[in-house]
Parts: C-alpha cells; sequence; structure tokens
C-alpha cells in the first residue's frame, strides 16, 4: 500500500504540477465524498456514534479534483479536541458506492507524510496563484 | 560562641543543599517532559519540514504561504525545544529565519536556506533518550 500511496501522490502532484488536474474548494463543488469502503458498520446508531467522535471534515481547506470517471479528494479533517489538523488522499469512482483512502498525515510513514504534506502546500498555495493572476490580468487589460 | 556559629553554618549549608537539589530535582523532571513532547511531535515537525523543502526545491514556491508555514515550523521548535538544543542547531534555526525575511532574499540564497532546512530535518533523526526516570 505505502508504494502504491507513494506512487499516487508524486503522480498527482506531477499532474497537478502540469495543470492537467484543476482542484477545487471542496466547499464550493458539488461533489460529495461517499463512506470510507472499509467502514462496515450498518448499525444507524453506531455509525451517528462513530461519527460524534471522528474529527470533521473542514471543506472550506479540502480540496476536490476530477479525473476521466472518478474524483480526487484531498480532505482536511480538524480535531475539535486537539485542535489539530489530518489530511487524507481519498479516490472515487462516479459510478461506485463508497471511497478510499490512499494516504493520511496520521499515518508512520516518513515518505508518505511528508510527500503528502506537500500535495496540500502545493494545491493551497496554487489556489492564492490563481488569484494573483485574475488581478494582474485586471490590471493588464 | 565558634561552636554556636558553625552550628548556624551548617544548618544553613543544609537548608542550602536540600533547596539546589529540590531546584535541580525539577529543573530535570521539565527537562524530561521536554525530551517526551519532543520525542512526540518530533515526526510531525520534520515531515513539515521535507515538505515544505521539497516545495522550495522541486515545487519552486516560495510565496508568502509558504515562508510563513516554515517560519512557523522553525520558530515552534525554537520556543519549545531551545533549552535542549545544540548550538549548532540554534544557529541554523536563525540562519534560517533571517532568509525567510521576505521573497527575494529567500529566492537569493535558496540553496542556504535549503541547508539550513536539511540540517534541522537531520536533527529530528536523532532520537532523545528517555532513560532518566
Amino acid at each position: 500500500m505505502t508504494e502504491t500511496s507513494i506512487s499516487f501522490i508524486e503522480k498527482i502532484i506531477e499532474k497537478t504540477k502540469q495543470n492537467e488536474l484543476r482542484w477545487i474548494r471542496y466547499e464550493q463543488g458539488n461533489v460529495e465524498l461517499k463512506p470510507d469502503k472499509n467502514n462496515s458498520l450498518t448499525n444507524t446508531a453506531l455509525v451517528a456514534m462513530r461519527s460524534a467522535l471522528e474529527p470533521t471534515p473542514n471543506k472550506k481547506s479540502s480540496f476536490y479534483a476530477e479525473y476521466k470517471d472518478g474524483f480526487i479528494f484531498l480532505i482536511f479533517y480538524s480535531d475539535p479536541i486537539t485542535h489539530s489538523g489530518r489530511i487524507t488522499l481519498r479516490a472515487q469512482t462516479k459510478s461506485g458506492d463508497h471511497s478510499k483512502q490512499y494516504a493520511s498525515t496520521s499515518g508512520d510513514d516518513k515518505d508518505v507524510v511528508s510527500q503528502l504534506k506537500r500535495l496540500y502546500n502545493i494545491i493551497d498555495a496554487s489556489s492564492d496563484d490563481d488569484i494573483d493572476s485574475f488581478v494582474n490580468d485586471f490590471i493588464k487589460n | 560562641m565558634l561552636g554556636f556559629i558553625s552550628n548556624i553554618v551548617t544548618l544553613i549549608s543544609f537548608v542550602v543543599s536540600v533547596g539546589t537539589f529540590l531546584l535541580s530535582h525539577s529543573i530535570l523532571k521539565n527537562m524530561d517532559a521536554q525530551r517526551r513532547e519532543y520525542e512526540q511531535e518530533r515526526f510531525d515537525l520534520q515531515t513539515s519540514l521535507i515538505a515544505l523543502r521539497e516545495n522550495i526545491w522541486e515545487d519552486d514556491l516560495l510565496n508568502l504561504q509558504i515562508r510563513s508555514q516554515l517560519r512557523t515550523s522553525i520558530l515552534t521548535y525554537r520556543q519549545k525545544y531551545w533549552k535542549i538544543s545544540h548550538p549548532l542547531c540554534l544557529f541554523h534555526v536563525r540562519r534560517s529565519i533571517k532568509y525567510l525575511r521576505d521573497e527575494k532574499n529567500a529566492t537569493h540564497k535558496k540553496e542556504k536556506l535549503c541547508a539550513s532546512i536539511d540540517y534541522l530535518i537531520a536533527r529530528f533523526n536523532k532520537k532523545e533518550d528517555l532513560g532518566h526516570d
């Protein structure tokens, strides 16, 4: 899984830098993240209890990109108890019922965690570049 | 009379010794707590620094956001662990902060900035000895 995660993250970085992936803030889009494939709980009470204990996705700081017949999500989770943040990389197809997690900054693999943080910084920083190019274009015309 | 004075001096030296012992014990306990905290946060800080160095070197990102994140990580390290830091670490912390002052400076001194970050990343590979208890 680690090798797949690293290859996946590196390819996303490459495609993002070549502008082949267009990242949209999760709060501004109309795509919903599907439930985790590994979350096998079916009892609604248990699901509700679990989701109450888990950190909630911060939609303002999360992003997604469309690629062929699926979506790649970079979800930022804010922990209300520790006030810390966690980033996860997930993917889902348009036809499937679930999403799958490929990497998380709560893991213990140094390469995966650092590359995931690097990817998040590229996407988060490029959203400011879009504003800068918009303002520059406005000034020139 | 001399016996009385020597008794007083002995009493004072005993009180001072007890005070010094309690103070040094408290300082050692505090340093142990800091070392434990350092171990927990070491991974998080190291991976953040690796990511930011790649952002600067590989992705050519040196905007305010990246510089600010890098400054925050480095200053967090300095604020929390200056007591258990090697003087060379503090030198590289100071040098990084100096180069991060503005984008022009950071771009001009990019290699030196990355060299200082490299030193701090390598420093985080060292685990602290927790066997003081």
